[in-house]
């Protein structure tokens, strides 16, 4: 099991390895600096203190590392506090006692400067080893401190990351299609054509190509100039003629600048199809489908008015629309909408109107 | 075999016409454009089988089947194949995908041939209803169904391991019954009575039918009078 979880533990960082020998050198260093400074006053002979305190520096650097591997090694960041904390103080406190032993050691054996009676004295290695304890625990808390920035960070990173990635998953799952419905009615059509008016059938094949290559090449962009759009739907308006026959009577107005401005694919289509769908389409005598966009105070207003009434309940709106309304959200935010609404005139009118911004801003990547 | 053409779409309607030309067995009675003008020709032509397009702008094709009381033979004809479609397969008698190709036509129209039988309408012929509950569709020869039992507004109808619930009331429906076949056993039932296999009496004088199937239904004392008059028990 320790093979596994060795396996699964990460390379140990090079940020680890800096912060670990920055510190204890810096503790050394200025050990060494204190000793410099007061060594000469006191009149000891300073090259074997030195000496120890270089060694306790680095079993303290090792002691320090052997805590380390164990908060790995057994995930003690990932466990319980209330079972972290006594592991991790057992493990502060055994270390303590063997730096304690260490610095015994060197003070028999490399610095006399106390006699030996005065260092076994048990107050002396309770305060020594309460010392190695309180090193110990800060370095602890200064690891954990460093540990909890770092995770944060890469948490926020990977939060945004999955927020991008869902976004991503919702706009292509919004992505206005082609119907397939229309696509295969539109085939069938074509195969009767071809014997019954075979130039007619001619003019067919061209218009589907050009809407077929729009809708595939359009497929993976974010956004399309309008005057591309609107090409795609004059093939489209097109074809639905030939379904309709004169029952599909169609006005097109399209200020010369609105042509330039970026749009969603598929945006215009979809009020199109929309309004052919819920309106014309129930309409056993047909009608007009009235289409405009102009630029108004820096913002694109598309207009498709066609003849009819809404059906009441909601659901009369349809996915497409849902789906369009959805994707402008996603990509402009509130800057964006789409409203339909019935138009009181002589003759009932829907109204299809979607407001998308100009300006590529900070909304708009 | 009287065949009609329901699509809203002329070329579709001229196609699958074309298509029809090369069997001699079929004629075409009329064409309709949307399901009220189905539903006018269906009444009035009577035709054997029934070329229908599911999506069709207005009322569907499905909404237009609940609408009659016998069903003709159907066969769906959709651009493309969806989740309506498919719950049909167990039942409707076939289905076509547009373009429409030659040989799927001709599997279509044996099927047909064989509910339809050689002489097209006649004695034979059996009575279709076409029940719907929530997305799941059935088209059933009436002859099948075993009892039909009162909901509320709602009927419940037992055939063949299924027992859908219609949105129709159990009146209505008995007025389209065969009453030869079908009989009122309570305020709450219709029963088969070909299917009755045994008639226990009760002790206040009605009856309860034991049904193919394991289905008891109580029959009331008024109506069991009735029923042994009409099987001279």
């Amino acid at each position: 099991m320790s093979i596994a979880s060795r396996e699964k533990a990460p390379a140990i960082s090079r940020a680890y390895w800096l912060c670990q020998l920055a510190g204890w050198s810096a503790l050394v260093t200025f050990q060494l600096i204190i000793l410099a400074v007061l060594a000469p006053t006191a009149g000891t002979p300073t090259p074997r203190l030195y000496i120890a305190v270089v060694v306790l520096g680095a079993s303290g650097f090792i002691l320090s590392h052997l805590i380390y591997l164990q908060i790995r090694r057994r995930r003690w960041l990932h466990i319980p506090l209330k079972t972290a904390w006594p592991r991790l103080a057992a493990a502060i406190a055994l270390a303590a006692v063997v730096q304690n032993a260490i610095n015994l050691l060197i003070s028999i054996f490399l610095v006399h400067l106390t006699p030996l009676r005065e260092n076994l004295r048990p107050a002396v290695r309770f305060i020594s080893w309460l010392i190695y304890v309180a090193l110990f625990a800060i370095w602890l808390m200064v690891y954990l401190a460093v540990h909890e920035f770092r995770y944060r960070r890469v948490a926020e990173v990977h939060a945004l990351r999955l927020e991008l990635v869902a976004q991503e998953a919702q706009l292509r799952g919004l992505r206005a299609q082609l119907n397939p419905h229309f696509l295969f009615n539109c085939l069938n059509s074509l195969r009767e054509l071809i014997v019954e008016d075979p130039p007619r059938a001619q003019t067919m094949v061209t218009q589907l190509s050009g809407l077929l290559r729009y809708s595939l090449q359009s497929d993976h962009l974010e956004q399309v100039l309008l005057e591309d759009e609107v090409e795609a739907v004059k093939d489209y308006l097109a074809l639905e003629a030939i379904r309709f026959e004169e029952r599909l009577r169609v006005r097109w107005s399209i200020a010369p600048d609105a042509g330039q401005v970026p749009v969603p694919p598929m945006v215009l289509q979809t009020l199109v199809e929309n309004a052919l769908k819920h309106g014309i389409s129930r309409r056993p005598e047909g009608g007009e489908i009235s289409i405009k966009a102009a630029i108004r105070n820096s913002r694109l207003e598309l207009e498709v008015v066609n003849s009819g009434e809404l059906s009441g309940h909601p659901s009369g709106e349809g996915i497409g629309l849902r789906n369009a309304r959805a994707r402008l959200q996603l990509l402009y935010g509130d800057k964006a909408k789409i409203v339909l609404e019935n138009v009181n005139g002589a003759h009932g009118q829907v109204r299809a109107a979607g407001i998308i911004p100009v300006k590529r801003g900070e909304s708009v990547p | 075999m009287k065949a009609l053409l329901v699509d809203d779409e002329r070329l579709a309607r001229s196609g699958l016409r074309r298509l029809l030309n090369s069997h001699d067995d079929v004629t075409v009675v009329g064409e309709a454009a949307n399901a009220d003008e189905a539903l006018a020709q269906i009444r009035r032509l009577d035709p054997d089988v029934v070329f229908l397009d599911v999506e069709m702008p207005g009322r569907s094709g499905l909404e237009l089947l609940e609408d009659l009381e016998e069903v003709p033979a159907v066969i769906f004809t959709t651009a493309f194949q969806e989740y309506a479609v498919r719950a049909f397969e167990v039942s409707a008698l076939d289905y076509l995908l547009k373009p429409i190709a030659a040989d799927r036509l001709d599997e279509a129209l044996d099927k047909a041939r064989k509910i339809v039988g050689p002489k097209g309408a006649g004695p034979g012929r059996k009575q279709r209803v076409f029940l719907r509950e929530g997305e799941r569709c059935w088209i059933v020869a009436v002859e099948e169904i075993r009892v039909l039992e009162s909901e509320g507004n709602y009927t419940r109808v037992y055939f063949a391991g299924n027992r859908p619930l219609i949105y129709k009331s159990l009146n209505a429906l008995e007025a389209t019954l065969d009453p030869t076949t079908f009989f009122r056993a309570s305020r709450s039932h219709i029963v088969n009575l070909r299917d009755i296999q045994s008639l226990e009496p009760q002790a206040e004088g009605g009856l309860v039918a034991s049904l193919t199937g394991g289905l008891k239904i109580g029959i009331s004392r008024r109506q069991a009078r009735k029923l042994r008059e009409v099987m001279s028990l």
